[in-house]
């Protein structure tokens, strides 16, 4: 995000102001530093030798299989949330009140759960219901998509209301019929349109998928414990640095990439 | 359903947790994003640098991995204290970024004649802040924040998880005892989010209507 230019550029004298700012609040920030340091190195926590396991081969192809069930994860999810959320989308927008109502509710009343609290709904209430197992990955992603369908829905009704209305009307005038003209004709403009919301709904999908470390699904977060519980305490916050720092890397990576769509789209 | 009726003075009490565990976090997180919103709109470059690299981090780390970190790794280091301040500063961590990102998307929406009019008329820096920018800004902000505090409550959720008996907590907790009724006690947890996300979801789009129709 940009800022909007809030101020004139500064002249000498409001430079040598901010300078001054900078140092003033420079002191305190510095002392905090130099505490948190000297705290941590009193804990044993910036011992090199605790920090030399992020280089151990075990722990990084640990940390990457990881990584990579969370970007499976991330990946399926994303796919079925399109398509229902598509679905839900149309059927919300339909003209047909027995379909579009109770889309409405499910969508609504989805979206004011925890993900959690559906995670958990598939993980042990499938098996409560039926009696059959279901694994921890389709509990995660099934979770996942009951809540990311129903907020990709919204995205995709936004981009639908967004189009002149002149589209459809050419269309019919042309005589296309109806799933022609959704597929040839406004689909295709509203994916455009929203494709960079959807690269962003993957860094939420990536952060979400986390909680398969609470159900047992080994990701990224649930391997760095793993990790952790093997290796010992000692080695407790190298290695959540390490997960945090997976983390982060590919959710830029992932909001990059959608502000450069963004940019490309306009 | 017994379990229910049985239950109900605990779930009660969860449900009062996740209300009062949200409602600190969410005062505490929206003063760190004030914070770090006055930071990223601030004419010193430094300021603006520290604010983004923050939010950078610490919206791109997962809130069960912040809260991870509260619970399962601060006590390794010695530092020991109630699951449920562990969670708040958790969570203030993690929200912090959001508030801040909500405040600035309301800054940042102020039309830029706004700005251009106030340097013509003369006004000084903070008076722009104080006069110009920051009665509309926040004003914008209001639909954005409340949907942050949405998402803050639901994902204290995730607290529950890590030994706090919040609304969620509780019921991991029922379910372990009477695992007949697991879809009855979700059904009620469910409903119990419910009652104060959809109210608080139809009072943004309410108030979204109205600045957009002020401006």
């Amino acid at each position: 995000m940009m800022n909007v230019e809030l101020y004139d550029r500064p002249g000498p004298l409001e430079r040598r102001r901010i300078r001054l700012w900078t140092l003033v609040l420079a002191i305190p920030a510095l002392a905090g530093v130099i505490w948190v340091v000297t705290t941590l190195r009193e804990q044993g926590i910036l011992d090199s030798e605790a920090w030399s396991i992020l280089t151990d081969s075990e722990v990084i192809v640990s940390l990457l299989t990881g990584l990579l069930a969370t970007l499976k994860v991330a990946g399926v999810t994303v796919v079925l949330s399109l398509v229902v959320g598509l679905l839900l989308a149309l059927g919300r927008m339909s003209e047909l009140r027995w379909l579009s109502l109770p889309t409405r509710v499910w969508v609504e009343a989805l979206r004011g759960l925890p993900e959690i609290l559906l995670v958990f709904l598939i993980y042990l209430g499938v098996p409560a219901v039926t009696g059959l197992n279901i694994s921890t990955f389709w509990a995660l992603v099934v979770g996942l998509v009951l809540y990311q369908s129903a907020s990709m829905s919204e995205a995709f009704r936004a981009g639908f209301l967004a189009l002149p209305k002149g589209q459809k009307e050419a269309a019919v005038a042309l005589g296309v019929r109806g799933f022609k003209t959704l597929r040839f004709i406004l689909l295709p403009q509203v994916i455009r349109q929203i494709l960079p919301n959807l690269v962003s709904e993957m860094v939420r999908v990536t952060k979400a998928s986390s909680l398969g470390f609470v159900i047992g699904y080994t990701e990224l977060l649930l391997s760095g414990e793993q990790a952790i519980e093997y290796l010992g305490g000692q080695y407790a916050v190298p290695i959540f640095a390490g997960v945090a720092l997976l983390y982060v890397i590919v959710c830029l990576l992932l909001s990059w990439v959608s502000r450069i769509l963004s940019e490309r789209l306009r | 359903m017994n379990a229910i009726i049985e239950n109900i003075d605990v779930l009660l009490s969860g449900f009062l947790t996740t209300l009062g565990l949200s409602a600190l976090a969410g005062f505490t997180s929206f003063f760190g994003g004030l914070i770090l919103a006055g930071f990223a709109i601030s004419n010193n470059p430094t300021l603006r640098k520290i604010s983004m690299l923050y939010v950078a981090l610490m919206q791109n780390i997962p809130a069960a991995a912040h809260l991870f970190f509260m619970i399962f790794i601060l006590p390794v280091l010695g530092l020991k204290a109630p699951f449920f301040v562990l969670a708040i500063i958790g969570v203030t961590i993690y929200f912090s970024a959001y508030y801040c990102q909500a405040v600035r998307s309301g800054v940042n929406a102020i039309g830029r004649g706004q700005l251009e009019a106030s340097r013509a008329l003369g006004l000084k820096n903070m008076q722009t802040m104080r006069l110009v920018v920051l009665p509309q800004g926040l004003r914008n902000s209001v639909p954005p924040l409340i949907n942050t505090t949405i998402a803050l409550i639901k994902v204290t959720a995730i607290a529950g998880v890590f030994g706090v008996t919040e609304l969620f907590g509780t019921m991991l907790q029922l379910i372990n005892v009477n695992d007949s009724a697991v879809i009855a006690l979700m059904l009620v947890t469910g409903i119990g989010y419910s009652l104060i996300t959809i109210p608080a979801a139809l009072a943004a789009a309410a108030v979204e209507r109205k600045v957009a129709f002020n401006s």
